[in-house]
């Protein structure tokens, strides 16, 4: 007999229906009576004290409701850190502009008028003088001498600094017979979510607003809303409706959010802002492009000894994630390998460009990208086999690494062995002809952060509630945002596998922060293990309710009772049985009382704890994932072209809750990574963005795609919902170096910059056959 | 000066009165009440405000409302029939094509006019029909998978 009955399945996602139908309503997709249409007037100098704002012609015309500048917001500013010791905590940005605007792109002004034709004409009418200021657009020139300060709190523009020591680097590098020194370099690029960040907003004579957002971080949004209007955080009730991906650049308050609730306040009347693609371009997060300066020791067997790092962040005009990238892009590095002893240090630096946030992979793909690379070089070097000097190694379950991640559940080994497999790496690699290669790549990632960023004191880390139905539903309510993942389906899987139900019985109501329990939001591949983790707890206390009556009626005990085809049965004794819905009937005749539950999860008490930040000797998450990519090229030496022929991506995502969504997490991740590595590249000249659209901006279409073959690895871990690890970040991290790799073994380059351009093939196989 | 437009939208007149510069998206999405098609990006690069007109798979937001009078114009809310989904939507649900679902109505409309004009695609040819719809979710994979089965 199977072991479950609902996990573990090929399942159509909750929403599929209303998704294929055209039926679901996302935030744009909100009509009021009465509604407005609000637009936003940005900055057109990269850097300068704002004299003035005249709104006076604005106002006068026709169709014009409401004009907002910063006047009319409050003096807290907002940034995605809010609760941590500073120096880590320093949240910078003014939805609009309140002295000085820091990149073309900025906020300085709103308007709400009766449809987009005139909201567009007002913007043209608000005159702002400015006193330009110098700018910079790269770390180099914001830190020069003589620099001015983008921001008055940060000497020399640095943004935050990050450093931590892990072990004694001096010693593993004397007992080095190698170092491996080199210098890496990665681009901007953009999240790029299909739909646009859409808000509407609705603020009530009663002094109460509710907004439909486009959000991956709902509750985040109404603390930021209600301390940009300076109203009760009660006041403000957000709803997210579906929404059209996010992948990271969702978990920003972006100006639209706050400016279409400033508006409605003003206006009294609904306001609905859509932002257009291009503003979407210059204007929302970005992933932070770095440098890299990295060096490896090992000994001659490939055992790692030490680590030195060194990262340069271009951070942008404003500070949002910083401190938490910086951080992340040092201790990621601490896996899926002992790195002996480890030395980072992560400057992020102020420029005058669109500021860089939280992008899917968050923090990871940076160092991901140099490290596998240096293992490549290291190999070869050395003369050991890539997959043997990536075992040897390799972190092992029940081991606690020097950053202090306990590693519950380790299927790195499987997933590297099976990717290679799949690829057919013992006959393909260094044995495919000139111009043919393939590569390797292995990665890690948390299954969550264990640290509450944002607030203080969160009652718990992710809450769900189940309220039972007398028919034999159930309802679930959970503030998690399945923002195109399926995190409701997961949710609801895992649920009804403890209650014993199918999964057409459990109703899922997400995401309000007017009726569904706090959660943190959707970032950080918390989703599975935080969210699942409280729906299992709670449908347990539900289950665990519904024995209490059944035992009753079965004249059993509680112990011997077990839930499962919606009836509740005396194991062992299958004619002894009673519905569901009998026992909730009888459950309401006994108590009469609503029968509820609820559950909370919070991380296991050897994770978290003090979030010091520059430390780097801190658990971060409850548990980790694991996987390996392996890729075969082709690389044309007259072009420069690089073909991706195949990727086979393994992934150990502890247990597959639902197999076609941890598939399709895969290959969808790999569309922006495959992008990254040769396609997508954020471009600017002094400040203007030139890439301000799909033309412009290359992103990867069916046609361009490699053939991906997703392989699920399962290494049933102790902590997280029935052995469940995330699967949705770590599913990329490895694709860039495992293209890298593959480039290298096709042609005898080292690509260190990205994107990997054709003229930078031709330029390196120039250098190569030069030298020769 | 509005215009009074007459659209024949999946199989019934829609009569209302628009500017003449209204795209026909923006007049389906805002005038008629259909808000299945999506706009992605204004600018024809992203697929996710594809319609069927006349046969033929069709930018809305390109296209204006008046040049699609006289037209027959389907969306994604006319697919269904009788409460019985499409095959291609059908198929959609089933292998997992679907993630935040943005994409999905664009993409299914263009499989749609695709199928129809060749009904045994090959994966090639199914490739380039939704060439022009990107996703940034699915990597393509369950949405070709999802066509191929519709056309088998
Ligand atoms: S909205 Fe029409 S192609 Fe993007
Ligand atoms: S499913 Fe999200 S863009 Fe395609």
């Amino acid at each position: 007999m199977e072991k479950y009955s609902v996990i573990g399945k090929r399942l159509p996602r909750l929403d599929s229906v209303a998704k294929v139908t055209g039926d679901a309503k996302y935030a744009g997709d909100f009509f009021l009576p009465g509604m407005l249409h609000g637009k936003i007037l940005r900055s057109t100098v990269p850097h300068a004290k704002i004299l003035n704002i005249d709104t006076s012609r604005a106002e006068k015309l026709p169709g014009v409701r409401a004009v907002a500048t910063g006047k009319d917001i409050s003096d807290i500013p907002h940034g995605f850190i809010r609760a941590a010791p500073a120096p880590f905590f320093l949240r910078d940005k003014f939805s609009l502009a309140k002295e000085k605007v820091r990149f073309i792109g900025d906020e300085i002004a709103a308007v709400a008028a009766v449809d987009e034709d005139t909201a567009m004409e007002a913007l043209d009418l608000i005159k702002v003088d400015y006193e330009e200021l110098p700018a910079y657009f790269s770390p180099q020139e914001s830190m020069a001498l003589d620099a001015v300060r983008i921001h008055d709190h940060a000497e020399s523009n640095v943004s935050v600094v990050i450093s931590f020591h892990l072990g004694n680097i001096e010693q593993g590098f004397a007992e080095s017979d190698f170092v491996f020194e080199d210098n890496y370099s990665t681009q901007y690029i953009l999240a790029s979510y299909i739909e646009p960040h859409a808000a509407v907003a609705d603020f009530s004579q009663s002094g109460n607003v509710t907004l439909w957002l486009s959000t991956q971080t709902p509750f985040y949004d109404r603390t930021n809303i209600a301390e940009t209007l300076g109203i009760p955080e009660s006041k403000v009730r957000v709803i997210k409706p579906p929404v059209g991906g996010g992948f990271g650049a969702k978990t920003e308050t972006h100006t639209l959010f706050t400016a279409s609730a400033v508006l409605s306040r003003k206006a009294g009347r609904p306001v609905k802002i859509i932002y257009s693609r291009e503003e979407e371009f210059t204007s929302t997060a970005h992933r932070h492009g770095v440098t890299v300066n990295h060096k490896i020791g090992v000994k001659k067997d490939g055992t790692i000894k030490a680590v030195d790092s060194k990262f340069f962040a271009d951070g942008g005009a404003y500070n949002s994630h910083s401190a938490i990238s910086m951080f992340i892009m040092g201790t990621l590095q601490n896996g899926p390998y002992n790195m002996g002893s480890f030395k980072y240090e992560g400057i992020r630096v102020y420029t005058n460009k669109p500021f860089a946030g939280g992008v899917r992979g968050h923090g990871a793909i940076q160092p991901r990208f140099v490290i596998e690379t240096m293992m490549d070089s290291i190999s070869e070097k050395l003369d050991i086999d890539p997959i043997e000097i990536r075992k040897m190694n390799a972190v092992k379950a029940g081991q606690t690494t020097i950053s202090k991640f306990k590693i519950r559940s380790c299927g790195h080994t499987e997933a590297l062995d099976k990717a290679v497999e799949e690829i057919g790496w013992k006959d393909k690699w260094r044995k495919l002809p000139d111009g043919k290669g393939v590569g390797l790549a292995s990665m890690f990632f948390a299954s969550g952060a264990a640290f509450s960023f944002f607030y203080d004191n969160p009652p718990s880390f992710s809450g769900v509630k189940i309220n039972a139905e007398t028919d034999g539903n159930f309802t679930l309510f959970t503030g998690t945002s399945d923002i195109g993942q399926g995190s409701e389906t997961t949710l609801a899987q895992i649920a009804a596998e403890e209650l014993g139900v199918g999964l057409n019985k459990i109703s899922v109501i997400a995401s309000d922060t007017a009726t569904t329990p706090l959660d943190m939001g959707s970032y950080s591949s918390r989703v599975t293990v935080f969210g699942g983790g409280a729906a299992k707890i709670a449908a347990y206390n539900m289950k665990m309710k519904l024995f209490d009556i059944a035992a009753d009626m079965l004249e059993a005990n509680k112990d011997d009772l077990e839930a499962k085809n919606e009836r509740i049965y005396v194991k062992g004794t299958p004619e002894k049985s009673v519905s569901i819905a009998d026992t909730v009937i009888g459950y309401y005749n006994k108590m009469k009382e609503h029968l509820t539950s609820s559950g909370d999860y919070n991380p296991p008490a050897d994770v978290g704890g003090e979030m010091r930040l520059d430390l780097g000797e801190v658990n971060i998450s409850p548990t980790f994932s694991f996987g390996t990519h392996a890729t075969e090229v082709d690389v044309d030496k007259e072009t420069g072209e690089v073909k991706v022929q195949k990727i086979a991506a393994a992934h150990d995502c502890g247990f597959a809750i639902n197999p076609m969504a941890v598939e399709g997490q895969i290959e969808g991740s790999i569309q922006m990574t495959f992008g990254q590595a040769l396609l997508e590249d954020y471009r600017m000249e002094k400040g203007w963005s030139i890439t301000n659209s799909f033309i412009d901006y290359k992103m990867a279409t069916s046609e361009d795609m490699p053939y991906i073959k997703p392989i699920i690895v399962e290494s049933i871990d102790s902590e997280g919902p029935f052995g469940a690890k995330e699967a949705s970040e770590g599913t990329n991290v490895a694709t860039i170096p495992s293209i890298a790799n593959a480039i290298y073994d096709a042609v005898g380059i080292r690509m260190k910059d990205l994107p990997i351009t054709p003229e930078k093939i031709l330029r390196a196989l120039e250098k190569k056959e030069g030298g020769k | 000066m509005k215009q009074l437009v007459e659209l024949k939208v999946n199989g019934e007149s829609y009569e209302t009165a628009i500017d003449p510069h209204r795209t026909l998206l923006e007049v389906l999405r805002e005038n008629i009440g259909m808000t299945g098609s999506k706009e992605g990006c204004d600018l024809g690069a992203c697929g996710a405000c594809t319609v069927v007109i006349d046969g033929k798979a069709v930018l809305a937001c390109l296209t204006l409302a008046l040049e699609a009078r006289g037209k027959e114009i389907t969306t994604i809310e006319g697919l269904a029939k009788d409460g019985k989904l499409h095959p291609l939507q059908q198929n959609f649900v089933d292998h997992g094509a679907i993630q935040c679902g943005f994409c999905t109505p664009g993409v299914i409309m263009s499989a749609k006019a695709l199928l129809d004009e060749n009904p045994k695609p090959t994966q090639v040819e199914i490739k380039r029909g939704i060439s022009g719809n990107l996703c940034r979710c699915t990597g393509y994979t369950k949405i070709v998978e999802a066509i191929e089965v519709t056309a088998k």
